[in-house]
């Protein structure tokens, strides 16, 4: 029963641990500061986070066409304004779709993208789990005639097993 | 070890599968490699070529560039019965640049002649696009491309790209680098007759 | 005149690669011993005449002969030697060919001798082999022909065919294009051609798992042959993978090695599941268990490298990688439709076959961690899948293209990479059979007590985020489990032999090259960790626009910057810019920047990060200029020059060369882990004639 529990948990705790992982993911980030001039930086730190269908696959701070240039100096003239990052990625959202963001939001079309391996991973989850008990209830009874495993406490059995691993192979 | 085998007497019996599970890796498998396909053959559609109807499409326009149209949002359903030039362009297009000054000269030169131009303003920022528009004098109707729906539908290569419709909506002429007004002028006097 | 030898030699490959297919199958079905044989034979044949093939190529291009579309497409005049080689594989068409070579040599070289096991299987493992070499030796002469010519038409059209096309004439261009400049960095000279034999020699294992399937073969026998094999591709396809991250760093210039480009996700995704494949089948040959699931592996792993190749080849997602869009499409389709719907139909019907006794003594055993370990890897293979159509997926269903990059993934997977390093670390522990939560406790808790040392101390030094803090704590806690596996593995020879210990470390690794090796493997992806970790999570970048003269500090660095150099070979240069010429085509515009870095207590260091701008409009490349230390490097990229500033931008990667020193080591510990041990040489020999008695009593 312990087992089954010890499993089961692990099972959650890597659930837990993904869907903490895009809960995280939705975190805002601060609003850049408006006191002194916007700089590269200011812009490059929203530019990563954004892709340019001139270059596709490269991230809107790395690409070197003129059209990904305009882009950037228009977050500038944008962050000068006093717009936040998530005003600005939504302007750009507006003009050019979806595609210009690194990280699709987790609604709409794009939620499938967020869910589709958590579901995989509960469905394959949930199906190993059936088939690991299946397969030992299958075996319950030739475990109980067996002998138990050998108990690994000291160097020497582990001498033994060593030497046993090695003989099988 | 290895060679040990399992007797079919010794396997487990196992219950005969339901056809359903058993063929239902197969239909996945066919679903996607129909998937492929479709992906495959949408990728490779090539743009409109002339004798070809014009994609229809809805572009909303520029504030102050309604041109000879005088509605916005316009689509090219709306055009039939007029000769349609369509220009994908961007400001940061350096062949563009060339083709400017012809384009607004044909433009003046057919515009109350039954021909509408629509510049399609392909992935470009607002401020730069004015600019460039002010630059070269263009008061034709022109438009953010949004979304990129427009030229997704004419599969365009990259800027600058040219297509005249005619009055039936079919298109006549493609040109996927820059024109210039005697070839432009020499279409609309063909489609004009 | 070369050229036509090497086209006479492709066919002949081809009518070979055909015979062989249609004898093998002939044999397989009547077994008759002369037919296999000639099949077998015939096979051999294939990779002598590709060989053929591809010399003829590279000769037409160190000899420049322009009348071949593909010398003129991939070389000039001005391209030096070693890259008019290696051009072999710088086009599409070429590629290809190159592509059908490799396979031919791991085809020679399975078959170059009459098998002496598994006899019922060879002439099943030969049609399957053969078949999929076949196809890609007809694509090429179909589809992708590198020993197409020129021709012109009267009114001066120039246009490529094999033959020639009536009312045209020969044409000879007077110089080539030359190779593609992107392709001429030595990093992306030998990345594809490990790749290609990564994807390539999956072919091998996939052919013995259909084949084994055909043969209604059920015993296990083949699969130790199919795990070697899958061996080989795994590490080059990591090779490949490494290199390729490594090509990126150096030369595109924007910080990092590896952004979730559908290119590499699809050299990935095999890779995770051949890697699933190598743990499972473990399983099988110890247990002889889980037949089917092995079965699917191996299938799955042929099926994704066909499906990446298809889709990067064909232009269905498009990628900074992908080649041009090309007429391979619907050839290549089919040949998908053949092998994925084929390896699920044999499987539905060969199923019988397939029944494995799957018991479990304990849900807490090696068995147990296995399966665990496989669910974690195909997990993650689903994520990386989702993740590289996801966008082909809503195109079709919504019309919205996206974009999926790499924030997606490392939030996705992050979580998903723990547990399989926490289980790299339990499962080594795990018996077979049976184990117990106590054994477990305590032969790792000195692991687990570093582990969590670990965390405590760089929490101490300042490091919050909890993610990171996890990282270490698991990579931790792993290499301490995976180093004191070693040190019991030397203490238990030396206490049994005498042996002293570095004596006993040699011995354990001769006598189980597969354990101790995949356990250096294991230290290697540790150390790797290490390196992702960091690059990830504290990296530091900032960018300006400089006068000459003036510096940026980042870090510890002062960056000075003191000139730029414009060279531009299409107008008179700067005496300069000789030293940038000396082996660089003149199609490359180069604009350098010259920094001076200074840090407290040390000399002086200059950077010359450069731009490489091709003046034929494909692109631009920018190498930076990098100060290596063993804990970070400093990466200075060169943005260009305009109106007397240059534009820089600094990064700080920090311990990102545990990334390439965690790969060599991974590297190593797969060829420790492959190399035949005497015993298996002898295996070898003995082991067959029983198998073989029995594949003819079946």
């Amino acid at each position: 029963m312990r087992r089954k529990l010890i499993l089961l948990f692990g099972l959650m705790l890597m659930i837990g641990l993904l869907i903490s992982g895009v809960a995280l993911a939705q975190d805002g980030t601060p609003p850049p500061p408006t006191a002194r001039p916007v700089t590269s930086d200011d812009v490059n730190r929203i530019a990563r986070q954004m892709y340019c269908p001139i270059c596709e696959n490269e991230p809107l701070d790395a690409c070197r066409t003129a059209a990904c240039a305009q882009w950037r100096a228009q977050i500038g003239q944008l962050l000068s304004e006093g717009q936040t990052e998530s005003q600005i990625k939504q302007y750009f959202v507006e003009r050019y779709g979806l595609r210009v963001l690194a990280e699709p939001p987790a609604s709409g079309v794009t939620l499938w993208l967020w869910v589709l391996p958590v579901i995989g991973l509960v469905i394959g989850g949930a199906y190993v789990v059936i088939l690991m008990r299946r397969m030992r209830a299958r075996n319950t009874a030739s475990v109980k005639a067996a002998a138990s495993a050998p108990k690994l406490s000291d160097a020497g059995d582990y001498a033994q097993r060593v030497e046993r691993d090695l003989k099988n192979f | 070890m290895s060679e040990s085998e399992v007797d079919e007497t010794n396997a487990e019996e196992q219950p005969a599968r339901s056809p359903l599970r058993r063929y239902l890796p197969l239909g996945l498998v066919v679903a996607f490699v129909a998937f492929l396909a479709w992906g495959l053959f949408t990728r490779n559609e090539t743009q409109p070529t002339s004798g070809a109807a014009a994609p229809d499409f809805t572009l909303a326009l520029f504030n102050d560039y309604p041109g000879n149209i005088g509605k916005t949002p316009v689509s090219l359903a709306d055009l039939r019965g007029k000769v349609v030039l369509i220009n994908f362009w961007a400001s940061w297009c350096i062949p563009c640049a060339q083709e400017a000054a012809d384009l607004q000269a044909a433009y003046q030169q057919y515009k109350d002649r039954g021909v509408v131009f629509l510049g399609v303003d392909y992935l470009d920022a607002e401020t730069d696009a004015r600019n460039y528009l002010k630059r070269f004098n263009i008061d034709y109707a022109n438009g953010p491309d949004l979304g990129t729906v427009v030229s997704g539908r004419y599969h365009i290569t990259g800027v600058p790209e040219t297509y005249i419709v005619d009055k039936a909506g079919i298109i006549q002429f493609t040109k996927i680098s820059p024109v210039n007004q005697a070839e432009l002028a020499a279409v609309f006097e063909r489609l004009l007759k | 005149m070369i050229a036509d030898l090497g086209l006479i030699a492709l066919v002949l490959a081809a009518l070979a690669s055909i015979y062989s297919l249609v004898t093998a199958a002939m044999g397989g079905r009547t077994k008759r011993a002369d037919l296999i044989e000639s099949a077998r034979r015939a096979a051999v044949m294939i990779a002598p005449l590709l060989t053929l093939a591809c010399l003829s190529i590279i000769i037409s291009n160190l000899t420049g002969d322009y009348s071949l579309e593909y010398t003129y497409r991939v070389s000039n005049d001005t391209t030096p030697t070693l890259l008019r080689i290696t051009a072999l594989w710088g086009g599409q068409n070429g590629s290809m060919l190159f592509w059908c070579w490799l396979l031919s040599w791991y085809v020679f070289f399975t078959f170059l001798r009459p098998w002496k096991s598994n006899l019922d299987l060879q002439p099943w493992v030969n049609f399957v082999a053969i078949g999929t070499q076949a196809f890609f030796i007809l694509l090429v002469i179909f589809y992708a022909n590198p020993f197409a010519r020129l021709w012109v038409d009267a009114a001066g059209n120039v246009s490529a065919a094999v033959f020639q096309p009536a009312g045209l004439r020969a044409y000879i261009a007077p110089d080539g294009t030359g190779l593609n400049p992107l392709l001429r960095h030595p990093g992306m000279i030998i990345h594809p051609p490990m790749l290609y034999l990564g994807f390539v020699g999956l072919t091998i294992p996939f052919a013995y798992a259909i084949g084994a399937m055909l043969a209604r073969n059920k015993t296990d026998s083949w699969i130790r042959a199919s795990r070697r094999a899958t061996l080989i591709a795994w590490l080059f396809l990591s090779l490949g993978l490494l290199l390729g991250a490594r090509w990126a760093y150096d030369v595109l210039g924007w910080g990092g090695y590896w952004g979730w480009d559908p290119v590499e996700n699809s050299a990935l995704l095999p890779w995770l599941v051949a890697t699933a494949f190598l743990h499972s089948v473990i399983i099988q040959e110890k247990r002889s268990m889980f037949k089917i699931w092995n079965m699917v592996l191996i299938l799955l792993a042929f099926c994704l490298m066909v499906l990446g190749t298809f889709v990067t080849r064909t232009g269905v997602i498009s990628s900074v990688h992908s080649f041009a869009r090309s007429s391979l499409g619907v050839p290549f389709l089919l040949f998908v439709a053949i092998v994925f719907v084929g390896s699920v139909g044999l499987m539905i019907d060969r199923s019988n076959l397939l029944k494995s006794e799957n018991k479990l003594d304990s849900l807490f055993s090696r068995e147990a961690a296995f399966v665990l370990n496989n669910f974690v890897f195909v997990a993650i293979t689903f994520t990386v899948f989702v993740g590289t159509y996801y966008s082909m997926f809503s195109e079709l269903f919504t019309g919205q293209k996206l974009t999926v990059g790499p924030p997606v993934f490392n939030q996705l997977l992050g979580p998903q990479v723990a547990v399989l390093v926490l289980l790299m670390g339990i499962g080594p522990l795990v018996a077979w059979r049976k184990s117990s939560p106590e054994a477990l406790g305590r032969m790792s808790w000195k692991s687990a007590l570093l582990g969590v040392g670990v965390m405590i101390a760089l929490f101490a030094l300042g490091i919050k985020p909890f993610w990171v803090l996890l990282g270490f704590g698991l990579i931790g806690y792993t290499a301490g489990v995976t180093f004191s596996e070693y040190w019991r593995g030397m203490r238990a020879r030396h206490k049994l032999s005498g042996e002293n210990y570095p004596t006993a470390l040699t011995r354990l690794f001769q006598r189980n090259r597969r354990r101790y090796g995949g356990y250096l493997i294991h230290v290697g992806v540790l150390v790797m960790g290490i390196g992702v970790i960091g690059s990830l999570n504290f990296q530091q970048q900032t960018q300006r626009s400089m006068e000459p003269g003036s510096s940026v500090t980042l870090g510890n660095y002062t960056l000075t910057y003191d000139h730029a150099l414009t060279c531009d070979p299409t107008s008179t240069m700067p005496p300069d810019c000789a030293d940038w010429y000396k082996d660089r085509g003149r199609d490359i515009e180069v604009i350098a920047g010259y920094f001076t870095v200074s840090q407290a207590g040390q000399a002086p260091v200059e950077l010359t990060p450069y731009r490489e701008v091709f003046l034929n409009n494909t692109g631009e490349l920018s190498p930076p200029g990098v100060l290596t230390t063993i804990g970070e490097d400093l990466y200075v990229i060169f943005l260009g020059e305009q109106s007397g500033f240059g534009t820089v931008k600094v990064f700080i990667n920090p311990l990102i060369q545990f990334l390439w020193s965690g790969g060599i080591v991974l590297v190593i510990g797969t060829i420790v882990a492959m190399w035949p041990s005497a015993a298996e040489r002898r295996e070898a020999v003995t082991m067959p004639e029983r198998v073989a008695v029995r594949g003819v009593v079946q």
